[in-house]
């Protein structure tokens, strides 16, 4: 572990949150390191400093306008800046004014239950007694409404008369408001089907993205990363297969466009590019994915041209993959 | 000092019913706007208020430079603030359980600040930014680098490194005010009883 990385753990080592593995390495490294035991030391003066409040004495005193050993500034200042003792001395303020003023009546004290189980019982009782008491009304109310059902059934249909037009009253000013909200609700929920629906539709680009990124590249390769990049100018050439690998080709027929082509040991197409290999120093690039070969072994990277509306093969080389 | 007063501790001390009565309704009253934090041990809280007066009433403290109904509301107050605090304390790791190698020793322990120091580093917490105030507070409630990266929404190694900079900051604020003199600053350094305020002086210990 470096002295940088030590100093930095320093306060979770101090706070008692660091993972065994991580406190046991930190541990070591301050056995035999002066300079890092000196910021440990650091860390705990820092500690103190972020745990210094106006003592309970000192905020009483301030609170009850009495002389304090810290002066009034320094303690109006850490209540500005310290919630949890601005909250106290609000408690203690409170307390004064119990003190000064009779008419302030405190709410009575509520009674801590001893017996917690007997509490929980009773309201078992009590919720299974509400809950007999709940389907006993239902039950009769279900029996009120079908006899109700039952009698309008046999009764003749009334003729309805449509009222005289009048003023509307509250009831159908209330019911034009809830058809109002009701519109806006069926409004909303067709924005929001519009969104999921946008939504999925960039999620389904991502995706399909992501499947393409899967596949290898061409000319994918940035000259400022060398990582995974291999050399060749000859037709043969080993690449990694648990890395990203970008074999550097160079062309050696006619000036033309190129479409790859990769093909397993049996001659089985493992895939087929769809954008042309182009380069100007007739160097040229395809980046595999970690991982993209099924296997390690030996597979063909073909190359071919399109001439005259038919495609020609041109250069091939093979791939070692290992 | 009103008679009534002293007549009132003497009975108290003695155990007569109506002024202990007197008394225990005091301490109600003034311990009530605190019930809601100390809750889970409130009848604990009440027993070592009721110790914490009667130990000063007996060794004589009230010195009726106040009224005895005012001193009594200031211990009550003061005593279960420390209770409140009690309960959110940090426990530092200990060290001396740690196997740090040579001279272990020479490391300084946590001490309860004296008022000089407690002045102090009030002044110097005073001057360092809310953000890293907020970071220590985090550290000392005992959140990991893990939960406070997630919390914070920042990543581990730029978090670690943020708070390392705040320790910096604080540690040199405190150089600072330390290089500049007690005066300079600003402080005031009261003898110890002298008041500091305009009112009279009230020097009942507590």
């Amino acid at each position: 572990m470096t002295c940088e990385t030590s100093i930095e753990l320093l306060p979770w080592l101090l706070n008692g949150t660091l993972e065994q593995p991580e406190k046991d390495q930190l541990l070591q490294h301050l056995a035999g390191c002066e300079r890092c035991r000196t910021a440990l030391a650091e860390s705990r003066d820092a500690y103190r400093l972020f745990t210094t409040h106006v003592g309970s004495e000192d905020l009483v005193a301030y609170v009850w306008d009495q002389p304090a050993t810290l002066a009034a500034e320094v303690i109006e200042r850490h209540l500005a800046g310290c919630a949890p003792c601005a909250a106290e001395a609000e408690l203690a303020r409170m307390s004064r004014r119990l003190e000064e003023d009779a008419n302030v009546v405190p709410f009575p004290t509520r009674q801590v239950v001893k017996r917690p189980a007997l509490v929980w019982r009773t309201a078992a009782l009590a919720a299974s007694v509400l809950l007999v008491v709940s389907a006993t009304g239902w039950w009769q109310s279900a029996q009120t409404a079908k006899s109700i059902a039952q009698e309008e059934a046999a009764r003749p249909t009334p003729v309805l008369v449509p009222p005289p037009a009048q003023t509307p009253s509250a009831e159908e000013a209330r019911s034009a408001e809830l058809r109002a909200r009701l519109q806006e609700a069926v409004e909303r929920t067709g924005e929001l089907a519009a969104e999921a629906e946008a939504t999925a539709q960039v999620a389904a680009r991502l995706e399909s993205e992501v499947e393409r990124l899967r596949q290898p590249q061409v000319n994918a390769w940035n000259e400022y990363l060398e990582a995974g990049v291999v050399r060749s100018a000859s037709d043969g050439v080993e690449i990694p297969r648990d890395t990203v690998a970008t074999p550097l080709l160079e062309a050696q027929g006619p000036e033309s466009d190129r479409y790859p082509t990769v093909l397993d040991e049996s001659g089985k197409v493992l895939w087929e590019g769809t954008k042309p290999l182009v380069r100007a120093n007739r160097q040229y690039s395809v980046s595999f994915p970690a991982g993209w070969f099924p296997k390690p072994g030996r597979y063909t990277l073909q190359l071919w041209s399109v001439e005259n509306g038919e495609r020609v093969p041109r250069e091939s080389y093979t791939l070692t993959v290992k | 000092m009103v008679p009534n007063d002293q007549e009132v501790v003497t009975r108290f001390l003695r155990g007569d019913r109506e002024a202990v009565g007197t008394v225990d309704d005091w301490i109600s009253r003034a311990a009530w706007p605190y019930q809601r934090r100390l809750a889970t041990r409130w009848d604990d809280v009440l027993q070592d208020v009721r110790l914490e007066v009667t130990r000063l009433l007996s060794t004589g403290k009230f010195r009726g430079e106040s009224s005895l109904r005012t001193y009594l509301w200031r211990v009550v107050s003061h005593t279960c603030l420390d209770q409140i605090r009690a309960l959110t304390k940090w426990q530092l790791t200990d060290l001396e359980v740690l196997d740090l190698g040579d001279n272990p020793s020479s490391w300084p322990t946590p001490t309860v600040p004296s008022h000089e120091d407690r002045d102090l580093l009030l002044r110097v917490l005073a001057k360092v930014s809310q953000d890293c105030k907020e970071l220590w507070r985090m550290l000392v409630a005992g959140m990991s680098y893990r939960e406070m990266s997630e919390h914070l929404g920042v990543a581990e190694g730029t978090l670690r490194v943020r708070v390392l900079r705040c320790r910096e900051k604080a540690t040199a604020l405190r150089r600072d005010l330390l290089a500049s003199g007690p005066l300079a600053d600003g402080r005031n350094i009261p003898a110890r009883g002298s008041p500091i305020r305009s009112r009279e002086a009230n020097s009942d210990d507590l």
